[in-house]
């Protein structure tokens, strides 16, 4: 049964970044602590499974930032389904990596 | 940073990603630099301020980053197109590629005619009932002693001991013939009765003549470092008809480099029924033994006591000529003796440690991981032997000492990494389904204070355990270790 897929934990800690908000790949490595060669061929197997889309951002947000377009990852539908059978088998995915928006007051006391 | 400093940092990380695109699918290779420039653009800029080192530390490692996600793509491209599926780290796929292996080498042992001639003529041992007779009173061993009168009147007595005598002395000769280009003077003939080299059972095959005009001719066996020295290795002149210090000779056979053991080095061989009745040479005798002759053998060395008319009695010491032939397999035998000695300084030798619910583990799963380790080293030994004889034997080496370096240096480098590669190998699979595990990860950083687990970990593309490696081992966690996820 594909929900049953059986992910590595490095995979399933990525999806579970991916979920709290942090969609681009830098801020994946930031937030989960991987370095770009263990991170970026994850991003690219669970694509290739259809566990994650990539996508490209408005090219206006990048020139009112003046910097080159970045490329963002979202769950998909089987993606969302698969994290929530590894949040079963790794139960402690949730307090590694907090949602971004709780993540941010945090960087702001600090 | 140093005004100098930036640029060049720029620069290598502009070759670090267009080199590495150079792997990426052609297809894929503008999006995907694209992203990397794109995500490269903000790591700059979140790194400005930090101090100099660890930004230019970060944007590098960064950057080092993309070889792994160009080998993933290209990895990813390569299995859409492949037509039939990979069994990820199959075991049966791995012992197909060994059985694949070993037949190609064995089939090209039978196949190479040097090959097939050397395990044909290696195993046999020669000369096992049979003595070399020299004088008693000869103090220079290896040098003719005996004449061809003595081995005449044995041959003629009734012997208890021997069944069969040959004889055979060294001349220095001139020979002459239209196979060759001029007279080719000192050629080292050892003039023998005909029975010498079947007496020896030398593995020699006799042209027959080609006319009955040359059925009377004395037979001449040409060594082989003289076949390929003198006639340049031509088969033609097999049956051809030269002059022997004048004397007409047909030339019949080779002898293959090392099968004489004798005394006295000869570039030839003429078997002559005259050889027994010659006078003033002295020579070599070689005598067959008897079963009885056999039994008295106790010693290398024996006494031989030769009676004549008028109980005169002659002195002799026979040398037993018998022992095995050292062939292919023997050097085999060392190579691997050496590359055992040698596997523990190169291979890695520690087992990962199983934890956690070993006994969810079946016995017969537990059975099948060191079968399947037998199976390799079943399958890697002969191809270690083979492909050693391809390469030492197919070859057209002229010297015998080289193709035995050869087989030795082949055969040993061979044995020592295919142990090596069965042994990591066996370090990779999975204890419960045996395939090999994937998709490497580093996980953790370094810790200062050595309390933070960092290393690689890998996982049983089953879905059935975990491994973990540590990135420096610790006293706690030195080994690597098999997490299972669950039972089999």
């Amino acid at each position: 049964m594909v929900a049953e897929r059986k992910l590595s934990h490095t995979a399933a800690l990525i999806l579970h970044a991916i979920d709290a908000g942090y969609v681009y790949g830098f801020s994946i490595m930031e937030m989960t602590g991987l370095p770009s060669g263990t991170v970026y061929p994850a991003m690219r197997r669970l694509e290739g499974d259809e566990l994650i889309r990539s996508e490209w951002e408005k090219q206006k947000i990048a020139d009112a930032e003046q910097r080159p377009p970045r490329k963002y990852y979202r769950l998909t539908p089987l993606g969302k389904t698969t994290l929530e059978a590894q949040r079963r088998r790794y139960p402690l995915l949730a307090r590694l990596i907090p949602a971004e928006e709780e993540a941010a007051p945090r960087a702001a006391a600090r | 940073m140093l005004p100098r400093v930036e640029p060049l940092l720029a620069l290598v990380e502009r070759g670090l990603l267009r080199a590495a695109r150079v792997v990426v699918p052609r297809a894929a290779r503008a999006e995907w630099l694209a992203e990397w420039q794109g995500e490269l653009a903000h790591v700059r800029a979140v790194t400005a301020a930090r101090s100099r080192w660890q930004a230019g530390r970060e944007r590098l490692g960064f950057c080092w980053g993309a070889w792994a996600d160009a080998r993933t793509l290209s990895a990813i491209e390569r299995s859409r197109h492949r037509r039939f599926p990979r069994a990820q780290g199959s075991p049966v796929t791995c012992l197909l590629v060994l059985a694949a292996l070993l037949a190609v080498s064995y089939g090209a042992a039978h196949l190479l005619p040097g090959v097939r001639a050397e395990r044909a003529l290696a195993p046999a041992p020669i000369g096992l009932a049979l003595v070399l007779i020299q004088d008693a009173e000869d103090q220079h061993h290896g040098e003719p002693t005996i004449a061809p009168f003595e081995v005449r009147s044995w041959r003629l007595g009734n012997q208890r001991f021997f069944d069969g005598f040959a004889y055979y002395y060294l001349a220095q000769e001139q020979m002459t013939g239209a196979a060759l280009a001029s007279a080719e003077p000192d050629w080292r003939i050892a003039h023998a009765t005909v029975n010498l080299l079947s007496l020896l059972a030398a593995p020699v095959r006799l042209r027959r003549p080609a006319s009955a005009a040359d059925a009377g001719l004395p037979v001449l066996v040409l060594s082989e470092q003289g076949w390929k020295r003198r006639f340049g290795a031509d088969a033609h002149v097999m049956g051809q008809v030269v002059s022997l210090a004048g004397r007409r000779v047909r030339i019949a056979g080779v002898v293959p480099d090392g099968q004489w053991r004798l005394p006295g080095h000869a570039d030839a061989w003429l078997l002559d029924p005259e050889a027994e009745h010659a006078r003033g040479v002295l020579g070599y005798a070689v005598a067959h033994l008897t079963e009885q002759g056999q039994a008295m053998m106790r010693a290398p060395q024996v006494a031989i006591t030769a009676y004549r008319a008028h109980s005169n009695i002659d002195s002799y010491e026979g040398i037993a000529l018998g022992r095995e032939v050292v062939g292919p397999w023997t050097f085999f035998l060392c190579a691997t003796f050496l590359a055992l000695v040698t596997l523990p300084a190169i291979a890695p030798m520690e087992r990962a440690e199983l934890s956690l619910h070993t006994e969810g583990l079946g016995w017969q799963r537990r059975l099948l991981r060191p079968l399947f380790f037998a199976a390799k080293l079943v399958l890697v030994w002969p191809i270690a032997y083979f492909v050693s004889l391809d390469a030492a034997y197919g070859s057209t080496l002229s010297s015998v000492t080289a193709q035995i370096y050869l087989q030795l240096v082949v055969g040993f480098l061979v044995c020592l990494f295919g142990l090596r590669w069965a042994l990591g190998d066996q370090h990779r699979r999975c204890p419960v389904c045996l395939r090999r595990v994937a998709h490497p990860a580093r996980v953790g950083t370094a810790s200062s204070n050595l309390l933070a687990w960092s290393g690689t970990e890998m996982i049983c593309t089953g879905g059935h355990t975990l491994l973990h490696i540590p990135g420096l081992p610790m006293s706690w966690f030195s080994a690597p270790r098999w997490l299972l996820r669950e039972a089999a």
